[in-house]
């Protein structure tokens, strides 16, 4: 049972009560229940981990940990906090280390999380130390459920959780696959960002094909993305992970491997950029679409848009915060052009994305909204076939993919 | 530091009241004394992982333990016996002639690298 | 006059750079946003980097331009198509020191601070860095940048980089 005071009206979900997004109770469940609940979180890619002892450390939900290569075929994932006194012990963002040592009693941990090292665990010429039964072993660093999938690390709070490839399912896994196909990744660079908003309405974001040409007027405006053209967006069985994928105004398998694909669509020639560098893209993914992202609910976007490859992870901090932690990647193979190509299309995203600034400016903008609303208030989610209907849809006039989000989001919640 | 003389580096009975495991430094070369079933033993008194002192830890059978981090040498090989040790523990030659342990400072291997010595 | 004729290498004194310095943060903190690439050779780099990504040699920025059209190009979209709460910007640089002079261009660096107000709230700092910057004269006898790159010590950005700095 939940200690949620309030209760959701009705059974459907096409309002969302605005204390969804802003209670704290709400927030303490989601925590649990969720984030380090039967989910898989993301935790970092392969390539950012390339030799033994090669670590990161990274935020899943709210709680530090270490990602770290512990042999040459195992990735780990540990609490980053010793057990004896509760020390975070990892500083650094990213290095390699032969052992993990805590800095206050220098308790040390092999890489894997095991307890190594107790000083003066004997005690000091017979005085002292840890009593006889003491057992290291059972206060090692704690240990997530890890896989590593096509180069994703993904780890999670939870022993149930079950493997990734069905955690994602069938509908999703293709788009997932396009993205991070196996092929060897490189990372480009990192952004990060505070967005004083609460963490699903991010999610809801990637999955509003609605907003898309009407919110980002770069978008029209330059030729990248108009409302008519073909997309898709799909969710999985549960409602939880949702992909969008959208086809340029064109006809399709025109483009080949190289070639410019947004040379055709710009929509009015005194709308044209005066460095055309800034948005023009050679196709490198399976598919001709521009746009392909898949949400792997909760903590993650992956998102190719032109040739802009990224990770959108997220980072919740209380119910009116989270932080978006942005990993740009490319393949190793790239070669300068495309290393360069790849750093100009990363303006339009990121703190001062030419098309991410309006999303994290709206949702600030929605955030406020919900905080002065009346006891009550709700947001309407009725676009799409039918107004209330849940499923995929091959347009973007639709909210469908936020409501399968929610009749989720009501499970799991028990709300 | 001398060449290949025996040297004195402690008494049976003190090492034996020591319960078998003593520190001791000659000519600046800290030395861990070893006494296990009535037979005597030395290494360095450093251990090869994070250079604590051997002699403030904790010996069983043939194995010392090192006090900070529990890493384990078999005190008669300098074989790591156990983690986080990686490199192997230097040993010495030791005799007992009637109440005095002897070491060589002329070591089964090599002489001891300047970095292996801490001037105490 | 030509960068070959007249004296480039005396006009690339202190006096002419901290001008061009206050002219360029003046120019932005009243809010003249389309005189802003004016500021650049045309084939220019300019840059706001985050220090992790610039001492790890990783390419990605938060704004970037390789290009004085594609530096046109963010002016246009920042003024015509981006969304964002209204707010003003005004950037404090201090400690500016000529690091090399060769030939007909000079290094510069200097520490930046931006503080963001935001409609009814307090003043906040936005970013603080340091600017790595290449100066030329042009054919018009005119300071221009060839490279500006400010490199943030603020990894954390409180929601969105508007303005260049």
């Amino acid at each position: 049972m939940n200690n949620i005071a309030k209760r959701w009206p009705g059974t459907g979900v096409t309002e969302i009560p605005y204390w969804v997004y802003t209670d704290k109770d709400v927030y303490e469940s989601e925590l649990d229940r969720i984030w380090y609940g039967d989910h898989w979180l993301y935790a970092g890619l392969e390539a950012e981990v390339p030799q033994v002892g090669s670590y990161r450390t990274t935020t899943l939900g709210e709680r530090q940990v270490i990602v770290v290569r512990s042999t040459q075929d195992q990735i780990s994932v540990l609490e980053n906090r010793c057990r004896h006194r509760g020390v975070q012990i990892c500083q650094a963002r990213s290095g390699k280390l032969d052992g993990i040592t805590c800095p206050y009693h220098q308790w040390s941990y092999a890489l894997d999380g095991t307890l190594q090292g107790v000083p003066f665990r004997r005690g000091i010429k017979g005085k002292g130390g840890m009593s006889r039964d003491f057992s290291p072993s059972d206060y090692g660093l704690l240990r997530l459920k890890v896989e590593v999938v096509n180069g994703v690390i993904w780890a999670s709070f939870s022993d149930r959780t079950p493997p990734f490839r069905e955690y994602i399912g069938d509908r999703l896994w293709g788009s997932y696959e396009r993205i991070v196909s196996g092929r060897r990744l490189r990372v480009v660079g990192y952004n990060r960002q505070f967005i004083p908003a609460n963490w699903k309405l991010l999610i809801e974001n990637i999955r509003d094909p609605y907003h898309g040409a009407l919110l980002h007027v770069f978008l029209p405006t330059f030729g990248l993305f108009r409302p008519d053209q073909a997309s898709e967006m799909r969710m999985d069985e549960t409602g939880r992970h949702g992909s969008l994928m959208s086809l340029p105004a064109k006809d399709p398998g025109a483009a080949s491997h190289g070639e410019d694909i947004t040379r055709d669509i710009a929509v009015d020639a005194s709308l044209q950029l005066a460095d055309k560098r800034l948005i023009e893209a050679v196709k490198e993914l399976k598919g001709d679409e521009t746009l392909g992202s898949c949400c792997v609910f909760p903590s993650v976007i992956l998102l190719q848009q032109i040739n802009a490859l990224q990770v959108r992870h997220i980072i919740p901090k209380g119910p009116d915060g989270c932080e978006l932690m942005w990993t740009h990647f490319g393949f190793e193979e790239d070669d300068e052009d495309m290393r360069q190509r790849r750093v100009r299309h990363g303006n339009l995203f990121g703190p001062a994305g030419l098309v991410s600034v309006d999303d994290s400016e709206v949702l600030a903008m929605a955030q406020r909204g919900f905080k002065t609303a009346e006891e009550g208030g709700a947001a309407i989610v009725q676009m799409g076939t039918g107004g209330r209907e849940t499923r995929n849809e091959g347009h973007m006039a639709t909210e469908s993919a936020i409501r399968g989000l929610y009749q989720y989001y009501r499970e799991v919640m028990d709300l | 530091m001398t060449d290949s003389e025996w040297i004195r580096i402690a008494s049976a009975t003190e090492l034996r009241e020591a319960g078998g495991l003593l520190g001791r430094s000659i000519c600046g070369v800290p030395l861990a004394v070893y006494e296990v079933s009535g037979a005597y033993f030395v290494t360095l008194d450093r251990c090869t992982h994070a250079r604590a002192r051997l002699s403030e830890g904790y010996l069983e059978g043939f194995l010392i333990e090192c006090p900070l981090h529990q890493g384990l040498f078999d005190v008669r090989t300098g074989e790591v016996k156990g983690p986080p040790c990686t490199k192997p523990l230097r040993t010495f030659a030791v005799r007992r002639e009637g109440e005095d342990l002897l070491v060589s400072l002329k070591p089964l291997q090599e002489a001891p690298k300047k970095d292996e010595i801490a001037h105490e | 006059m030509t960068a070959s004729q007249g004296n480039p290498i005396a006009a690339l004194n202190r006096d002419n750079i901290c001008a061009l310095y206050d002219a360029y943060f003046d120019t932005l903190d009243a809010g003249r946003l389309e005189e802003w690439p004016d500021f650049f050779v045309a084939e220019c780099r300019y840059r706001i980097i985050s220090r992790e990504n610039y001492e790890a040699g990783q390419g990605l920025c938060i704004m970037q331009g390789d290009s004085k059209g594609m530096l046109t190009d963010r002016v246009r979209a920042i003024l015509k198509t981006q969304v964002y709460a209204p707010r003003y910007y005004r950037r404090f640089y201090s400690g500016l020191r000529v690091v090399k002079a060769v030939g007909g261009e000079v290094e510069v660096r200097q520490n930046v601070l931006i503080v963001q107000t935001l409609l009814n709230k307090p003043s906040e700092i936005l970013g603080c860095g340091a600017g790595h910057d290449r100066l030329v004269m042009d054919e018009s006898g005119e300071l221009k940048f060839t490279d500006r790159t400010l490199i943030l010590d603020t990894e954390m950005i409180r929601n969105s980089v508007i303005y260049p700095a």
